[in-house]
């Protein structure tokens, strides 16, 4: 009897273990309005090609993705998307979380990100949260950022991992630029593109172009 | 005499409800979560509620919510 009990009181331990808090990833729901901004010119998403992607904050301020990349809704209703349920990996229900949005064209040549936003998850026996206390927010032209490493006689250049399409390009000068692509492919690295190439002859200039 | 009912959430029970209301609905062991948006259509689709099925609204304004059945 008593260990028939302790199983279920461990299986029942063990079911609320693997419970996962939920959000409603939307910009429009009971509590939250806030549409996307193109600029400042007052102009709501719209087309195709807009998608946004929530991050989960963490205590040491890193972000980790938990929502990939979601399509805003339509034309008819510009500046809004919705993603639905979303499970909140290894956090339980019911726990406090800090939760950021980033919204990006798919040429990566946009992007804004929102306000944090602080919610309890839902999820278990309750329904999603929403994600209130979300602000309007604009998107504007992104810029990659480039970062040269000079290690064992190489020189190692890394961007970020959404500016794929960039293309890296060398130039001798900044008087009269020659600007000429590196004939080397990136690779993947860590969430990067990196370019590895041998520190050897004249300085150069590095430069991405989008 | 009324009779029970069931079918779409506002096309058919006539819920009224405003832009970005939401309604959750118990299905495959977790609440659903849908949303009603500004053009009158559903994210991602208008909930079907079957007889003595439950579900609750989360609102952004009040709402009356009157409903007259009669038999066939």
């Amino acid at each position: 009897m008593n260990r028939a009990l302790a199983i279920l009181l461990l299986l029942f331990s063990m079911s609320h273990g693997l419970a996962q808090g939920t959000v409603n990833f939307a910009n429009g729901a009971a509590g939250v309005d806030a549409p996307v901004w193109l600029d400042r010119q007052g102009q709501a998403l719209s087309g195709e090609s807009w998608r946004a992607e929530l991050f989960l904050i963490m205590t040491d301020g890193v972000k980790k993705r938990i929502r990939d990349a979601t399509p805003f809704v339509n034309d008819r209703i510009p500046g809004y998307f919705m993603g639905g349920l979303t499970v909140v990996p290894e956090v339980a229900p019911g726990r406090a979380v800090t939760l950021e949005v980033r919204v990006f064209n798919l040429d990566e040549t946009y992007e804004g990100i929102s306000n944090p936003i602080n919610v309890v998850l839902g999820g278990d026996k309750f329904p999603p949260s929403n994600l209130v206390g979300l602000r309007s927010w604009i998107v504007a032209p992104s810029t990659p950022q480039l970062s040269v490493l000079s290690t064992d006689g190489s020189l190692i250049l890394r961007w970020k991992l959404e500016f794929q399409r960039a293309i890296l390009e060398s130039a001798s000068s900044l008087l009269q630029p020659d600007w000429k692509p590196v004939l080397v492919d990136p690779q993947e690295k860590s969430g990067m593109q990196e370019v590895k190439l041998p520190a050897t002859g004249e300085g150069r200039y590095f430069r991405l172009r989008l | 005499m009324s009779v029970p009912f069931s079918g779409g959430a506002t096309s058919a029970l006539k819920l009224r409800l405003g832009p970005f209301d939401n309604l959750y609905v118990w299905r495959d062991d977790r609440f659903q979560v849908l949303t009603y948006l500004p053009d009158g259509s559903w994210f991602p689709s208008e909930p079907n509620i079957n007889v003595a099925e439950a579900f609750f609204v989360n609102l952004n304004q009040p709402t009356n919510w009157l409903v007259s059945t009669n038999a066939p």
